[in-house]
């Protein structure tokens, strides 16, 4: 006899091309949405431009270290580690209730989503490994603790047990900022190289069958919806969430306070 | 004299509030508990409050960042900051080893409604880290 599965009911904002602040800002809204006691939400998107963001601490003087991106537009995110260039790729985000008071990040919610991100890459013909079940594992840490206190500026170029890696490439960058009963984690999957960061292989590069965007997100939907055990069901934004996005935008990503924060 | 934890009130989000009330003033030390830093791994950045600024219990004061999460911190009690442990942030490493004395990260001067009410003893407290597991 297999136990009964239940699934929750999550809303999904499809596919979407936003601004690199209004892309943040909504994030933003999103995971306030859900602290207020909305349901699960899961967001698509990919950025009108070219876009470099940062990290919740990264100092801005370090965009020099990547001079590739250098006409990039740049953008300071909520959630902290290293820079993304935005390009040729695909961003999610999820806004998810958090249960009780856990400290520090939901590994169980990186670990689930990336599953559910490397079963889809498999189904386009790139199988990814964790970090932690490849043989480089044990190099990087040893490197890493020679140089220490160093962390590579772009996130691609950081490795952590649940990212997913592709012949030696990280593929998916994920990072989550936490609120009171919610926590929000967005990620990119690069999809193909930007000349903005050559260094940096897409999918396309690593042998995918397709780089059509819209393909992999509405698989990745799919795989999200069996690996977090959720439901979802397209919708809108509401009109507080609008509105909300609308002064995040214009009172904190998009300003140069905010920026230049660090 | 270090600080003993079974005399602290914690928050249900894991900061610490060491309560001391003289002749003119009640003010609490803030810090975070040692379940909370081993929950957070690896603590990389934090974020303090500037001197002065005025905080309402349950707000957001500063925020760390540690393996692959930004979180708020959130001051147990109202009152106003008086004091920040500056050294900390260039220090986390050493949080782990002392969470109660060097650990500490600002300081509030009490007012009006503090916000006290709201805060576990530390069994009260423990059994809430034994739930979250």
């Amino acid at each position: 006899m297999h136990s009964q599965v239940s699934f929750r009911s999550g809303r999904l904002i499809e596919l979407s091309v936003g601004e690199p602040a209004e892309n943040m800002a909504l994030d933003q809204a999103m995971l306030e949405s859900v602290d207020e006691g909305g349901p699960p939400t899961l967001r698509l998107y990919q950025w009108s431009e070219p876009t470099l963001s940062i990290g919740y601490f990264q100092p801005i003087a370090d965009r020099v270290k990547h001079v590739e991106s250098r006409s990039a537009v740049c953008v300071r995110r909520a959630s902290g580690g290293g820079a993304i260039l935005h390009h040729h790729e695909l961003t999610y985000s999820i806004a998810w209730p958090i249960d009780g008071q856990p400290a520090g990040a939901n590994l169980k919610l990186y670990h689930d989503t990336h599953k559910a991100i490397a079963d889809t890459i498999g189904n386009f013909g790139v199988r990814a490994a964790r970090f932690s079940e490849t043989a480089s594992n044990r190099v990087y840490r040893e490197q890493a603790s020679r140089i220490t206190g160093v962390d590579p500026f772009l996130c691609f170029q950081r490795r952590f047990d649940d990212d997913l890696i592709v012949n030696g490439y990280k593929v998916v960058g994920s990072a989550q900022r936490k609120g009171k009963r919610a926590v929000l984690q967005h990620g990119s999957l690069l999809v193909r190289a930007s000349e903005l960061a050559p260094q940096l292989p897409g999918l396309w590069e690593l042998g995918a069958s397709s780089y059509a965007v819209a393909e992999i997100a509405q698989a990745i939907v799919m795989n999200l919806s069996e690996t977090l055990k959720v439901r979802w069901r397209a919708a809108s934004w509401t009109g507080e969430e609008t509105d909300r996005a609308i002064h995040l935008a214009s009172e904190r990503f998009d300003t140069p306070s905010w920026l230049h924060r660090k | 004299m270090s600080r003993d934890p079974s005399k602290l009130l914690y928050a249900e989000t894991h900061e610490w509030a060491d309560l001391v009330t003289d002749a003119d003033q009640s003010v609490a030390t803030i810090g975070i508990s040692a379940f909370a830093i081993e929950q957070l791994n690896d603590l990389v950045f934090m974020d303090l409050p500037p001197i002065g600024k005025v905080l309402t219990a349950g707000e957001e004061f500063g925020e760390v960042e540690s393996v692959k999460a930004v979180s708020p911190l959130y001051s147990p009690v109202s009152g106003e900051v008086v004091e920040v442990h500056s050294e900390l942030p260039e220090s986390l490493d050493k949080l782990n080893d002392d969470p109660y004395d060097f650990g500490w990260i600002i300081k509030v001067k009490l007012s009006g409604n503090d916000g006290r009410e709201k805060l576990m003893d530390q069994s009260t407290y423990e059994k809430q880290c034994a739930e979250a597991g």
